[in-house]
C-alpha cells in the first residue's frame, strides 16, 4: 500500500521524491518572490522572518506551518504591509489565497495519511439502542441514552470517539434499567386487553362545560364593566384586582365568540369538535404497560370547506410527538384513522393527545383575533370532527415473557449453583458480545459481583441484573473488536467480524441467528456473500443505512439548527418541518430502493410526498399520511432533484432571510465535490460600522476583497441561482434585476442563465456528485477519514457506478465486497 | 423546572447559616487557594466589550451587571493563542494553548489544560482533585470545539464533565444516608465490577491491533481513573459528604436554572473545600432556549447583518454578565472558616478562545478573586498586541503557588496585573 502511495507521489508531483508531500503552484512561490522577499531574504530578515530558504514542496509539518502562516497573515491582511510600494492586484492576492488554501488542506491530508487503517470504534448511539433491543427486547427511550459526540465526520469513525469514566456509568445505569425490566417483569402482565371509549358521554360533557363557561364569562364580564365603568369595587365580586376586571372584558368577546360559535355546528350532535379556543385538543390515557401494543382508533372528519392545510391531525404521546395524520374523512363519510403505539418503558401511564395541527408557533390570541373576526362576519369556521375516541390495549405478543426465560437459560434461578449462574453469564455474553471472548477468569468476576448483590439482601433474581448491566457496559460489547492481521499485512475478515461490519453498516444493529448460521460462507463464497448483502438490503432495517449514510452527507443536523422566524413564517411549522426533512430521506430512499440512478437526485421528473408536502406543493394531496411517488408536473418540475426540496433550501438560510452563500457552498461540497475550505480565523465579519449591510452589499464586497474573493467567487453564484427559493422552500417568480441575478457561472466558467440551466450543467457533472456520495460511504461504511491514499478506490468504485448507470445499489455492492471493506 | 422559590430560599438562607464545616481546613484552620476556571464556546457580541483602559474604562451595557463589582474585575486585553485556527471552536485549546493540528502524523493532539497542572498540587488534600462541569450542549449548537469539557489530562484527551445539576449534587453531597460498612461495601463491589472490565478489556486487547489497543487505552484510562477515584472515596469514606443547605436542584433544570444552580454548587463545593479547583463550560444553546431566543450558538455568533439576531445575542450576553455577577456576589457573600470571605481566597477567570464571530485574536480574559491581594484590580489592561493567553494561565497557576515556570507558549507572567 504504502508503496503504490508513494509511486502515485512522484507520478503526480513529476519530481524526485523522497518523502510523500505535494509541490506547492509555483503562482504562489512567484507571489512570495515579488511581494515578499524585499523584506524577508537573507539580507533583511526583517522580523525575524525569513522567506527565501522556504521549501516549494511541503513534505513536513514544520514546512507546512510557515506555509499555514504565511497564508494567515495574507488573509488577514497584515501583508504586505500597506506602505509598501508593491502591492497585488485584488485577483492576484484572491488567486494565491485560494490556491494555497487548497494546496495546504490537501498537504495535511498527505502528510496525515494512515495508510487506510481502520480505528476500532464504539457502538454509537443509535446502534447501542438498537443491540441493548436484540440483546434484552428492551427498547431504551433514547432520550436517556448519552449523544454521539461527533464534532465532525460521521458517527461512525472510532478516531472521533472519546471513552470517558462518565459512561462507564452512564451505560452501567441503562444497563440495569434495561435488565430490571425484562429480568423483573418480563413474563408479568399488567391488564387485561381492554377498550376504553371516550364516546358519546364525552360529546355531552364537553357541551356542557362549553355553556357553563359561556354562563360564567358572561357573568363576569358584566360584573367586570361594572367594576371598570361604576367605580364597583372588585372585591364585591371575588376578583383578585381590578386587572382580572379587565382581563375578563378583554377577552370576554374573543373567546366567547369561539365557544358559541363552537355550539353552533350541527354536527356535536354526533361526535366533537377540535377548535381553537373552544375545544382545542382532547386526551386519552390509561395505565401504562410497556410490555404490550395499544391501539388508538378515532373516527374522524373534516367538515366541508376545511382549507386543505389545515386536514391534519397531531398526536402525541406523552408529550412526544407520535405523528401528524392527514384527515380525508368527511360527514358522510368519516374515516378510521388507528394508530398502534407502544408506552416507553419509564412512564407510568400511556397518555395520547389528538389536536389539530396549528400554527403553534404564534400566540393563542393571534388566531382568536382572526376567527373571531370571520365568525361576527357571519363566516362558518369548519372545523375536525371526531365521531369516536377509543384506545384498545395492552395486546401482549408474548415475546417478552420468552425473552426472559432465553436469558434464564432453563436455569432454576432460586436454586441456581454457580454453575448454573456460570452458564446463564456465559450465554447472555456470548450473544452480546458477538463472537468476543468470553473467559472463565471474566465469568468468575461475574459470579462475584452476583454474590456480593445477595450480600446486600437482594433477591436472586434481582442480583442478576448487576452482573448482566456489567457485560453490557464491558469492552466487548460496547466496541466492534477485530482481530489484528500478522505483521503489517491485511487479512480478511473472519465470519463474525464481517458478519458485525455488514450488520452494523447496512441495518446499524447486531447481526442476526441467520447471518451467524451462515458466517463461514460469508468469507468463503463471494457469490453467497452477493446474495446475503441483496438480502440484507431488503430488510426493514436497511432504511436506517439510508437515513444515516445520506442524512450524514447531506449533512442534515443543519436543517435541524435552522430556528425559522415565527414573525415571518408563521406557516412553516413542526408539521412541516419534520415532513419536509423527511422527504429528503423518503425521495432518496425511494430512489434506492428502486435502484434508479443517482442522477436523479440532481434533477428528476417525480418526487415523493405525503400528502402534507404535497399540499405545500401544491400537487394533489390524497390518501392516507405515507410517502408517495408523485409524477411531477411540468409546471413544479423545479421541485425534481435534491436541490428542489424545500428542507435542503430552507437549510441554506438563516431562518430569517436567505444565505446564498451557504446554499452556494452546498452545491460546491455535494453536486461539485469541490468543498469550500474552511473559513479562515481572524478574518472580520463584513461590517459597516454604522449599518447592516444587505445580502446583496455583502455579496458585492466579497468580490471586492481578495481575501473573500478567493472562495467567494465559486460559492456566490451558485447561491444566487436558487434565489426562487424563499426562506421556508417556497418558489417564487422573479421579476427584474433579481431576475437576472439569477445568471451567473460555475468555477470552471461554465455559464448558466438560472436554476433549471445550472441543474443541467449539473447533470451533466454528475460523476462529481457520485464522487462525493463514494466519499461518504467511505467514511461512514469503513469508520475513518477518507485518506489520500483512496484515490485508486474512489476511482474504481467510481467505475463500477458510471458501468451501471450511476446506480446506487451495485455502487454498494461493489464497496462492500471490496478488500477495504472485507480486510483488517 | 426547578421551583425558583426553592432555590432562592435555599442559596439564601446560606448567607445565615454558620459557616459549614471545612474538612482539611478543620484541623488547622487555614484556608486555601483555589482556582476556577469559566469558559463559554462562542464568544461574545462585540459591543460586550468595554471602551478605554486603564482604571477609568466604561463597561459595556451588556457588561453593566459587573458595575458592582467593578473594583474587584480586571479585564485583559489584546491575549490569545497563536495556534488556534478553528473559528467555531472556543474550548478546545482555551486552557490549553496546543497547536491541535501540528503534530506530526496526527489528525489532532491536545495537551494537558491549566486547571489540571493546578490540580497535581492543589488536589492533593481535597475529595476531589478537581471538578469539571459542562452541560448537554452539543459542541455545533455551543461552538465548543473537540473536547468533553474545558479540561484535559496530561495525555491530551479530554475530561469528562458533568453534565446536569442533579449529578454534580449527588457527586458533591448525595449518598448521605449510607453507613461507612454500606459505603465500604459499595466502593467494594464497583471495584469488582471494574475487575471484570479489566478481564474483559485483556481479551479485547489481547487480539486487537497496535493502533486498537491506542484507542482501548481511553477505556483502561477510564477504569484507571474510576479506580483511583475508588481508592480516594475509601480514604474518605470514613467522613461523610458535606452537608449543606441546599436542595438537589432536580431533573429537569435547564439553560438560566441550571446554571445557577451549577453556580451555586461550585460556591459550595468550594466553601465545603470539596475540590480547590474547578473548571466550567457553560451552555449557550440551553441559555438561549430557557430566554425565548430560538437560535443556535452558531447563527447568533454571526449575528452581523442581522438587528433581530444582535439584539438576540446582546440579551444573551447580558444574561451571562447577570449570573457571572451573581456568581460574583455569592463569592464575596460566603465566608470561610477563618472569616475570610471566598472570594479572598479564589482567583477566577471566565473567557473564550473566540471573541466574536471568526475572531481568535483578542479573546474575552475577565479576572476576578482577591487571591492575597497581589492582583490590582478595577483595571481595564491593554496588553501589547497577540499577547500569549498562556502568559495569563502562568500567572494563575504562579499566583495559587503551583510549581510550574512556563505553561504552553508563556514567555513570561502579566506583571500588569500587579501594577497599578
Amino acid at each position: 500500500m504504502r508503496r503504490i502511495l508513494l509511486i502515485l507521489l512522484l507520478f503526480s508531483s513529476g519530481a524526485l521524491a523522497e518523502k510523500p508531500g505535494l509541490t506547492l503552484n509555483t503562482s504562489v512561490k512567484d507571489f512570495v518572490v515579488k511581494y515578499c522577499y524585499d523584506c524577508h531574504d537573507e539580507d533583511t530578515e526583517k522580523g525575524d522572518v525569513r522567506l527565501d530558504n522556504l521549501s516549494q514542496r511541503i513534505d513536513n509539518s514544520s514546512t507546512a506551518q510557515v506555509w499555514q502562516d504565511i497564508l494567515d497573515i495574507l488573509n488577514v491582511g497584515e501583508m504586505p504591509p500597506k506602505k509598501a510600494k508593491k502591492q497585488p492586484e485584488v485577483q492576484e492576492l484572491g488567486e494565491v489565497i485560494g490556491s494555497l488554501t487548497k494546496d495546504l488542506l490537501k498537504a495535511r491530508k498527505i502528510l496525515t495519511d494512515q495508510g487506510g487503517e481502520i480505528v476500532i470504534r464504539r457502538l454509537n448511539k443509535r446502534e447501542y439502542i438498537n443491540t441493548v433491543k436484540s440483546v434484552t427486547g428492551i427498547q431504551l427511550p433514547a432520550r436517556l441514552v448519552p449523544d454521539d459526540e461527533v464534532s465532525e465526520g460521521f458517527n461512525t469513525m472510532g478516531a472521533n470517539q472519546y471513552f470517558s469514566p462518565s459512561l462507564i456509568d452512564r451505560y452501567l445505569e441503562l444497563g440495569e434499567l434495561a435488565l430490571s425490566k425484562i429480568i423483573l417483569e418480563g413474563d408479568k402482565k399488567q391488564d387485561k386487553t381492554r377498550s376504553f371509549n371516550r364516546g358519546s358521554g364525552l360529546n355531552e360533557h364537553i357541551i356542557k362545560g362549553l355553556k357553563k363557561s359561556i354562563d360564567k364569562r358572561t357573568k363576569d364580564y358584566k360584573k367586570s364593566l361594572l367594576v371598570m365603568n361604576e367605580g364597583h369595587d372588585y372585591k364585591k365580586y371575588g376578583f383578585s384586582d381590578k386587572q382580572e376586571a379587565k382581563h375578563n372584558v378583554q377577552n370576554y368577546n374573543g373567546i366567547t365568540t369561539l365557544q358559541k360559535h363552537y355550539l353552533e355546528h350541527e354536527s356535536i350532535k354526533t361526535g366533537f369538535l377540535l377548535m381553537q379556543r373552544a375545544h382545542h385538543k382532547e386526551s386519552i390515557s390509561t395505565k401504562a404497560d410497556f410490555r404490550g401494543k395499544y391501539i388508538l382508533k378515532i373516527k374522524i372528519a373534516a367538515e366541508d370547506g376545511m382549507p386543505a392545510e389545515k386536514r391534519f391531525l397531531e398526536i402525541t404521546q406523552n408529550d412526544e410527538l407520535v405523528g401528524y395524520y392527514h384527515i380525508y374523512g368527511t360527514l358522510e363519510k368519516p374515516q378510521m384513522l388507528e394508530v398502534e403505539v407502544t408506552p416507553e418503558i419509564d412512564v407510568r401511564s400511556l397518555k395520547l393527545v389528538i389536536k389539530e395541527k396549528e400554527n403553534n408557533r404564534l400566540p393563542n390570541t393571534y388566531y382568536q383575533g382572526r376567527l373571531t373576526k370571520r365568525i361576527n362576519k357571519g363566516e362558518f369556521i369548519p372545523s375536525i370532527w371526531v365521531g369516536d375516541l377509543a384506545l384498545e390495549g395492552p395486546f401482549y405478543s408474548g415475546a417478552y415473557a420468552k425473552k426472559k426465560a432465553d436469558i434464564l437459560n432453563g436455569v432454576n434461578i432460586d436454586k441456581a449453583s454457580d454453575g448454573e449462574l456460570a452458564s446463564i453469564f456465559k450465554k447472555f455474553a456470548e450473544k452480546a458480545f458477538r463472537g468476543g471472548a468470553v473467559s472463565d477468569d471474566y465469568v468468575a468476576h461475574l459470579i462475584n459481583i452476583y454474590h456480593q448483590e445477595k450480600s446486600f439482601k437482594k433477591k436472586n433474581l434481582q442480583a442478576l441484573i448487576k452482573p448482566l448491566a456489567t457485560i453490557l457496559t464491558s469492552p466487548e460489547f460496547l466496541f466492534l473488536g477485530e482481530e489484528k492481521g500478522e505483521g503489517t499485512k491485511r487479512r480478511n475478515l473472519s465470519g463474525n467480524e464481517l458478519a458485525s461490519r455488514l450488520s452494523y453498516t447496512l441495518w446499524k444493529d447486531m447481526p442476526n441467528e441467520q447471518l451467524l448460521a451462515n458466517k463461514e460462507k460469508l468469507v468463503g463464497d463471494k457469490e453467497f456473500l452477493k446474495n446475503q448483502i441483496l438480502e440484507m438490503m431488503k430488510d426493514h432495517r436497511f432504511k436506517a443505512f439510508i437515513e444515516e449514510l445520506f442524512g450524514q452527507w447531506l449533512h442534515l443536523s443543519k436543517f435541524d439548527s435552522v430556528a425559522f422566524s415565527t414573525r415571518e413564517y408563521p406557516q412553516f411549522d413542526q408539521g412541516l418541518i419534520l415532513s419536509s426533512r423527511n422527504e429528503v430521506l423518503e425521495f432518496i430512499n425511494y430512489v434506492v430502493r428502486e435502484d434508479l440512478s443517482l442522477s436523479n437526485l440532481i434533477d428528476s421528473d417525480f418526487t415523493v410526498v405525503n400528502p402534507m408536502m404535497a399540499q405545500y406543493y401544491g400537487l394533489p394531496v390524497h390518501g392516507n399520511n405515507e410517502f408517495r411517488k408523485v409524477k411531477l408536473p411540468e409546471n413544479l418540475r423545479y421541485r425534481g432533484g435534491l436541490l428542489g426540496k424545500a428542507a435542503l433550501q430552507a437549510m441554506g438560510t438563516t431562518g430569517e432571510r436567505n444565505s446564498p452563500v451557504e446554499r452556494g457552498a452546498y452545491v460546491l461540497r455535494k453536486f461539485l465535490n469541490d468543498p469550500p475550505p474552511p473559513p479562515p480565523p481572524n478574518v472580520p465579519q463584513l461590517d459597516s460600522k454604522n449599518r447592516k449591510l444587505t445580502v446583496k452589499e455583502s455579496l458585492e464586497k466579497h468580490n471586492e476583497i481578495a481575501q473573500c474573493r478567493s472562495c467567494h467567487r465559486k460559492m456566490d453564484p451558485l447561491g444566487l441561482a436558487m434565489e426562487n427559493f424563499d426562506t421556508i422552500g417556497r418558489w417564487q417568480q422573479l421579476k427584474g434585476k433579481r431576475e437576472k441575478q439569477l445568471a451567473g457561472a460555475f468555477p470552471d466558467g461554465t455559464k448558466f442563465n438560472d436554476f433549471n440551466s445550472m441543474k443541467s450543467e449539473l447533470l451533466k457533472r454528475k460523476e462529481k456528485m457520485v464522487e462525493s456520495i463514494i466519499e461518504a460511504l467511505i467514511k461512514y461504511g469503513l469508520g475513518r477519514e477518507q485518506e489520500f491514499s483512496d484515490l485508486d478506490f474512489i476511482d474504481e468504485l467510481l467505475k463500477v457506478s458510471k458501468e451501471n448507470d450511476y446506480r446506487f445499489k451495485p455502487l454498494l455492492m461493489a464497496f462492500l465486497t471490496s478488500k477495504q471493506f472485507t480486510q483488517k | 423546572m426547578m421551583n425558583r422559590r426553592n432555590f432562592l430560599a435555599a442559596s439564601g438562607a446560606m448567607l445565615v447559616l454558620p459557616q459549614l464545616e471545612s474538612f482539611s481546613a478543620e484541623k488547622n484552620n487555614k484556608v486555601n487557594k483555589k482556582m476556577v476556571f469559566l469558559g463559554t464556546g462562542f464568544g461574545f457580541t462585540e459591543s460586550l466589550y468595554p471602551s478605554g483602559f486603564g482604571k477609568d474604562y466604561k463597561l459595556s451595557k451588556s457588561m453593566s451587571p459587573l458595575q458592582k463589582h467593578k473594583n474587584d474585575l480586571t479585564i485583559v486585553s489584546n491575549l490569545w493563542h497563536k495556534f488556534s485556527r478553528d473559528p467555531h471552536g472556543g474550548c478546545t485549546s482555551y486552557l490549553t494553548g496546543a497547536n491541535v493540528d501540528g503534530t506530526p502524523g496526527k489528525r489532532f493532539a491536545n495537551t494537558i489544560s491549566c486547571d489540571q497542572v493546578a490540580a497535581k498540587y492543589l488536589g492533593k488534600e481535597t475529595r476531589y482533585s478537581s471538578l469539571q462541569i459542562t452541560s448537554t450542549d452539543t459542541n455545533s449548537f455551543s461552538g465548543y470545539g473537540k473536547g468533553l469539557s474545558l479540561s484535559w489530562d496530561a495525555n491530551g484527551k479530554p475530561i469528562s464533565g458533568v453534565t446536569e445539576p442533579f449529578r454534580l449534587y449527588d457527586k458533591l453531597f448525595g449518598g448521605g444516608d449510607m453507613s461507612y460498612e454500606e459505603k465500604l461495601a459499595m466502593l467494594q463491589q464497583r471495584k469488582s465490577i471494574l475487575d471484570a472490565f479489566v478481564s474483559n478489556l485483556k481479551s479485547l486487547k489481547k487480539r486487537s491491533s497496535k493502533i486498537d489497543q491506542d484507542k482501548l487505552e481511553e477505556y483502561s484510562q477510564s477504569i484507571r481513573e474510576i479506580e483511583r477515584s475508588i481508592a480516594k472515596e475509601k480514604m474518605w469514606s470514613n467522613k461523610a459528604k458535606p452537608k449543606v443547605n441546599y436542595a438537589n436542584p432536580g431533573k429537569d433544570v435547564d439553560g438560566e436554572a441550571e446554571m445557577k444552580a451549577m453556580y451555586e454548587m461550585i460556591i459550595l463545593a468550594l466553601q465545603t473545600d470539596s475540590t480547590r479547583v474547578i473548571s466550567y463550560r457553560q451552555p449557550i444553546k440551553g441559555l438561549l432556549n430557557s430566554l425565548g431566543l430560538n437560535y443556535d450558538g452558531h447563527q447568533l455568533s454571526h449575528y452581523n447583518g442581522s438587528d433581530p439576531r444582535t439584539v438576540a445575542s446582546e440579551k444573551k450576553d447580558l444574561k451571562v454578565m447577570e449570573l457571572y455577577s451573581g456568581f460574583i456576589d455569592r463569592l464575596k457573600a460566603v465566608k470561610e472558616v477563618d472569616g475570610s470571605r471566598l472570594f479572598d481566597n479564589c482567583l477566577v477567570s471566565f473567557g473564550s478562545n473566540l471573541r466574536s464571530g471568526h475572531m481568535l485574536k483578542n479573546v474575552p480574559a475577565f479576572l476576578t478573586g482577591n487571591i492575597g491581594g497581589q492582583i490590582k484590580h478595577g483595571r481595564h489592561i491593554e496588553m501589547p498586541k497577540e499577547s500569549a493567553l498562556c502568559n495569563l494561565w502562568l500567572t494563575m497557576l504562579k499566583l495559587c503557588d503551583v510549581p510550574v515556570e512556563k505553561f504552553g507558549d508563556s514567555d513570561s507572567q502579566i506583571k500588569e496585573l500587579f501594577n497599578a
